[in-house]
């Protein structure tokens, strides 16, 4: 069905008929098109593919002339080099106004043997106001070029096509060039002239930027004037795990928060189940990553993991992204990349930002639960993609007891220059406040004690909630040399301000500090401060080449950050107001250095292996002032605090090798050794900062069948040195020993035709600890076993992304209606839980419907639309929440409760 | 639930629970308790014989522990049962009490409430249903007799943890390892433990003779008292027999 080469002529391309097929049998939108003409006439229709279109391929025609299924002949025809330019006089064909050029896709710059001057030819109709109505990919030199050219088309504007002074509907090839940047060594300037477009592809259409007109350049003149924007310094891919989840994919499916676009990660769920003040819970590849412990997260290259926070190691809060600015995700599953640092132990994923549609974009929703988003978004037209500025309030009543949320957000990046140095600063701002069910146990929601999505009806529980506040500012520089080198530095700041009020366990805690006060409530207040500033540089040399068929680089990096965090941890009478015990009272400053090295070496065309390695200096100053604590009922005799410092170096190497046996089909094999920081309390003096070490190995293929079919199929093996689960006594995460995950993923990535994208991917895992903590004294019979499976961790997750996008000419007006469907799907196996007990499987579906008209677009979002009542988290635990029942002393199962069915209307203008 | 929503979790379901290995299992086995068969009178401090007409004891709840003593270290329990209820331990006949929920595992102690528990919250034990239906820890009434005085007695004894949180009863070590077979737990409760330190001596005149034909109570802050609240708490506990229990 897919043609095995990329490069394949139309004429010659199964993947057209595929696109022929459907035009003529299974598009909805199209019938529609056909029955509802824009002039109101009848049309003929010509069903046969082969019969040439009375009207010329690249020949503006009146609607009444034509109609789809011509087109589509049309599309096909069009490739013949012996067709006529345009010859009916009375048409003028439709003019380029603007066209930003296409991003030259990053994969693409160590994929393989490109020319570097790549293009992409589609074919597009266009409506009587010059607006594109659809897009087919006619000629691509491969998927990721083919995404690019779509991306860059939508955002181009023509003059329509006119007969006798009117504007008319007119269908056109273009080529959508890609070339890399020839710079003026006296300017810097990265402007170049694209290659000429094949005459036979766009005779009729002038193909020219706004600059070409506006110096009165001949319409006759083929090519574009273009710039290019490179955005990959490096080589991103390094493991068949390696996938960079694209802004099609993205918007597929809707999305309830700016977060939940980390969902279409192979393998990657996530769930907020302390409300919408505290970070998102993370699984992936087996790893219960907790709040970000073990998943290495960015924006825009602002680094967001917080060693030593108190509510969680590596804790990162994404609360402030906004979906509509995120352009793609880079994810690195596995650690494999030197650059990948601290807490890049089941992956990383790095969100680039960036705004397709230009303009002021005004958006509001509204919906179940009194739930509201309003979204302001500029993104100034004449600028690059990656500049704009955008502005979110969310709010919502909660769809359950005590979940009331207020938050709001805004993130600004600019693109500076334009020569060897281009810049790029950026900066956000982010507040939430948040009251939280929390936990509730499973037995009294079956009991019938308190609702599903409730809360316990008692003043600790109700007392439960979270403050976020956050701000980080960054500034990042490129340097492209003349010799091919490259070189990368960056800058940022960040303050971070955390609180949180949270009772999983009812009534069990005594005081460490009062004698004999106990009961009060297990409501754990923890304050959290965080002031970061961090920098990263790195040089990546010119090409060197020794022979005809051995190319290598090498590059050297350094990312380095100084934390200063306060910690506090009581506990809170929350019926008096009263701290009733202290628990945790710390100061610390954290240093991270890290240093890597990386040989990329080309051996042919075919085989590429890359050498690398890293090294990270970690120090620690840790002051704690409760440690060392006098219980209440002996005299002191010494002052209570500890101070004391550590530090260490954790090392390894990463590496690669990828075999390109053909152009569609690639074998990576990849080991990696990373590590995570200590939480710096655990740490005593002169300790040499135990690291979590982590080794990765990853083998996989992947395969492009076709211009827009990528498939991958991976294995992987990961041992940690001391993993850590959740201990919900303390709220804090305890040591469990060593662990292993052998898993494999399977993920497609689909786009038959230009109106379908589809994503799915499905992560199995066997997880098992290897070495649990002996038995001790108070732990005569730990809960974990040698063999068993690691807790909370789901061997199955499934997600699947759906988008569909039509034009629709209704008749009712002259401009077309677009149409949007989208459908998200979720799932997860029943994951085990300490102490014998499983969670249920659950599984999610969310979908949507938008219609456009204009500057206008209605749309409705569905999330979670079978009303699936699920556990976002769930754990295993004792608590005592009913004091005038017997004290179980069991390990009951508690979880937070998902979101039930929520809908909401969306409104958005374009400006 | 409907079928629409039930497809995509039985499918998931079904792929990936036949393959996890959550290390500890659950499982439950039946509780059930009697009295030990006295023969002959109990000996009690001073050359006192005792005979119990009436031992009633409020039971429960009942918690097994991995640790080598319970208590404190007991916060997370291999196996209870959270009821509450009155056995006659001088009826040998075993009673059915129900169900205990348990963790596979060794259990190395256990501890158990007597008519009383003192939850976390309270500033005071408050009566379990058992304890509220007895009005005390234990009843016991009887006559003991020396030489050719005989004294009827009887006796409403309330004990509870001194410390909020923590049970009143804790054992020694009582090494079992629970499995998904457990066929039951029959406990058997020897009521002379708790009366056999009882000195009946401060019952008589100071001639040594008794007068209170009517019989005496056990009164709080007399040795008779405190020495059934040591048999109750300080004692030996009751013996397990793992082989089997009634079906309730």
């Amino acid at each position: 069905m897919y043609s095995s080469n990329p490069r394949r002529p139309l004429a010659a391309s199964p993947r057209v008929g595929c696109w022929r097929w459907w035009r003529r049998h299974a598009g909805l939108s199209l019938i529609l098109w056909s029955a509802l003409p824009l002039t109101g006439q009848a049309q003929p229709n010509t069903n046969d593919p082969s019969q040439p279109s009375a009207a010329g391929p690249n020949k503006p025609e009146p609607q009444s002339e034509r109609q789809p299924n011509d087109q589509a002949a049309a599309g096909h025809r069009e490739e013949s080099p012996t067709d006529p330019p345009p010859t009916v006089p009375e048409l003028l064909p439709p003019q380029i106004l603007a066209g930003p050029a296409a991003r030259y896709p990053e994969s693409a710059l160590t994929g393989g043997p490109l020319s570097g001057n790549e293009a992409v030819v589609l074919h597009l109709v266009l409506d009587p106001q010059g607006t594109v109505q659809t897009a087919a990919l006619i000629q691509s030199p491969g998927p990721a070029f083919s995404s690019a050219a779509l991306e860059a088309i939508k955002l181009w504007r023509f003059a329509p096509a006119q007969r006798a002074g009117q504007p008319i509907p007119a269908s056109i090839h273009v080529s959508v060039p890609f070339q890399l940047p020839e710079f003026d060594l006296t300017t810097g300037a990265a402007s170049h002239r694209a290659p000429p477009a094949s005459p036979q592809a766009i005779p009729s259409a002038a193909h020219r930027s706004p600059e070409a007109a506006s110096t009165s350049e001949p319409a006759d003149t083929y090519g574009a004037e273009a710039q290019v924007a490179l955005k990959a310094l490096r080589t991103s891919e390094r493991s068949a795990s390696d996938v960079a989840v694209t802004r099609e994919v993205l918007e597929a499916a809707p999305r309830s928060e700016g977060a939940e676009v980390l969902r279409s990660a192979p393998g990657l769920y996530i769930a907020r189940g302390e409300g919408d003040a505290v970070g998102h819970k993370f699984m992936l590849r087996g790893f219960d990553a907790e709040h970000g412990q073990d998943l290495e997260l960015s924006v825009g290259g602002l680094p967001l993991n917080q060693p030593s926070h108190l509510h969680g190691q590596g804790y990162a809060d994404l609360g402030f992204l906004i979906g509509e600015v995120v352009e793609q995700l880079d994810v690195k599953e596995g650690v494999y990349d030197p650059a990948q640092g601290d807490f890049a132990v089941a992956g990383s994923i790095g969100v680039q930002l960036g705004v397709a549609q230009r303009g002021i974009t005004l958006r509001s929703s509204y919906g179940s639960f009194n739930s509201f988003r309003q979204l302001v978004l500029w993104a100034p037209p004449a600028e690059a993609r990656g500049t704009f500025a955008a502005v979110q309030l969310r709010g919502t009543d909660g769809f359950g007891e005590n979940r009331f949320a207020r938050s709001g957000s805004a993130i600004a990046q600019v693109h500076l220059g334009n020569g060897r140095f281009k810049y790029r600063a950026i900066g956000l701002v982010y507040g939430a406040r948040a009251d939280m069910a929390g936990v509730l146990r499973r037995s009294d929601v079956d009991a019938g004690k308190v609702d599903f999505y409730d809360v316990y009806d008692l003043p600790t529980a109700k007392a439960q909630n979270a403050l976020a506040l956050k701000t980080m500012v960054g500034f990042f520089g490129e340097y492209r040399g003349t010799a091919g080198d490259t070189g990368s530095f960056g800058l940022w700041l960040g303050l971070d301000d955390f609180r949180l009020q949270q009772n999983f366990t009812g009534y069990n805690q005594y005081s460490y500090r009062l004698l004999g006060v106990s009961g009060r409530g297990d409501l754990i207040e923890q304050t959290n401060h965080g002031t970061a500033i961090g920098l990263q540089a790195s040089y990546r040399t010119a090409t060197y080449q020794p022979t005809g068929w051995a190319k290598a680089r090498l590059e050297l990096g350094t990312q380095g950050r100084i934390d200063h965090i306060t910690q506090a941890q009581h506990l809170i009478d929350a019926q008096r107001s009263q701290t009733w015990d202290e628990r945790v009272d710390a100061a610390i400053q954290a240093v991270d250095l890290g240093l890597y090295g990386d040989l990329e070496a080309r051996l042919s065309s075919y085989f590429v292996v890359r050498l690398g390695a890293r090294a990270d200096l970690l120090l620690y100053s840790v002051k704690d002032a409760l440690q060392n604590q006098i219980p209440a009922t002996r005299t002191q005799s010494f002052i209570e605090g500890y101070r004391r410092s550590a530090g260490g170096i954790a090392a390894g190497p990463r590496t690669s090798a990828e075999l390109r046996l053909w152009p569609w089909l690639k074998l990576l094999a990849a080991y990696g050794e990373g590590y995570r920081s200590p939480q710096a309390r655990t740490l005593d003096d002169g300790e040499r900062a135990p690291f979590t070490k982590v080794r990765s190995a990853d083998v996989g293929t992947r395969l492009d069948f076709a211009e827009n079919l990528e498939i991958r199929l991976i294995g992987y093996y990961t041992r940690l040195s001391d993993d850590v689960v959740f201990e919900a006594q303390e709220g804090r995460l305890e040591r469990v020993g060593a662990s292993r995950r052998l898993g494999g993923v399977f993920y497609l990535k689909a786009q038959p035709w230009s109106f379908l994208i589809a994503s799915t991917s499905l992560t199995y895992v066997d997880a098992e600890l290897l070495d649990p903590p002996p038995p001790s004294i108070s732990e005569p019979d730990p809960p974990f076993e040698r063999g068993q499976n690691l807790p909370f961790v789901p061997p199955l997750v499934f997600r699947a992304d759906l988008g569909s996008k039509h034009t629709l000419h209704t008749g009712l007006s002259d401009k077309p209606i677009r149409l949007r469907l989208g459908l998200g799907c979720t799932a997860l196996s029943a994951r085990p839980l300490p102490y014998g007990d499983f969670s249920a499987p659950f599984a999610l579906i969310d979908g949507s419907l938008h219609l456009g008209l204009g500057r206008f677009e209605v749309g409705i979002e569905g999330f979670n639309l079978l009303d699936s009542q699920y556990a976002a988290t769930e754990y295993n635990f004792v608590s005592y929440w009913d004091t005038s029942a017997p004290q179980s002393r069991l390990p009951q199962r508690h979880f937070s409760a998902g979101a039930p069915r929520t809908l909401m209307a969306t409104l958005q203008v374009q400006l | 639930m409907s079928l629409l929503k039930m497809w995509p979790l039985g499918l998931v379901g079904l792929l990936a629970t036949s393959c996890i290995d959550s290390g500890q299992e659950r499982t439950s086995f039946l509780l059930s308790a009697n009295g030990s068969p006295i023969d002959g009178p109990i000996a009690a401090r001073n050359d006192w014989q005792i005979e119990l007409d009436t031992a009633n004891l409020a039971f429960g709840p009942f918690y097994l522990c991995a640790s080598r003593t319970a208590d404190t270290l007991c916060d997370i329990a291999q196996a209870e049962w959270l009821d509450s209820v009155i056995i006659d331990a001088l009826n040998a006949e075993p009673a059915a009490l129900g169900e205990v929920l348990a963790i596979e595992g060794t259990i190395r102690s256990y501890m158990y409430d007597l008519g009383y528990s003192w939850p976390n919250d309270q500033s005071a034990p408050t009566a379990t249903a058992a304890g509220a239906n007895l009005g005390a820890s234990v009843q016991l009434s009887g006559i003991a007799y020396r030489d050719d005085i005989t004294i009827p007695f009887s006796a409403l004894v309330s004990t509870a943890s001194n410390t909020a949180g923590s049970v009143t009863f804790s054992s020694q070590s009582s090494y079992h390892t629970i499995t998904s077979a457990e066929p039951g737990l029959l406990l058997t409760f020897d009521p002379s433990l708790w009366v056999d330190d009882v000195d009946f001596d401060v019952f008589l005149n100071e001639d040594g003779t008794f007068t209170a034909e009517e019989g005496v109570v056990f009164a709080e802050d007399t040795q008779p008292y405190r020495a059934v609240v040591s048999g109750l708490v300080a004692g030996d506990g009751p013996l397990f027999s793992w082989n089997g229990a009634l079906a309730p």
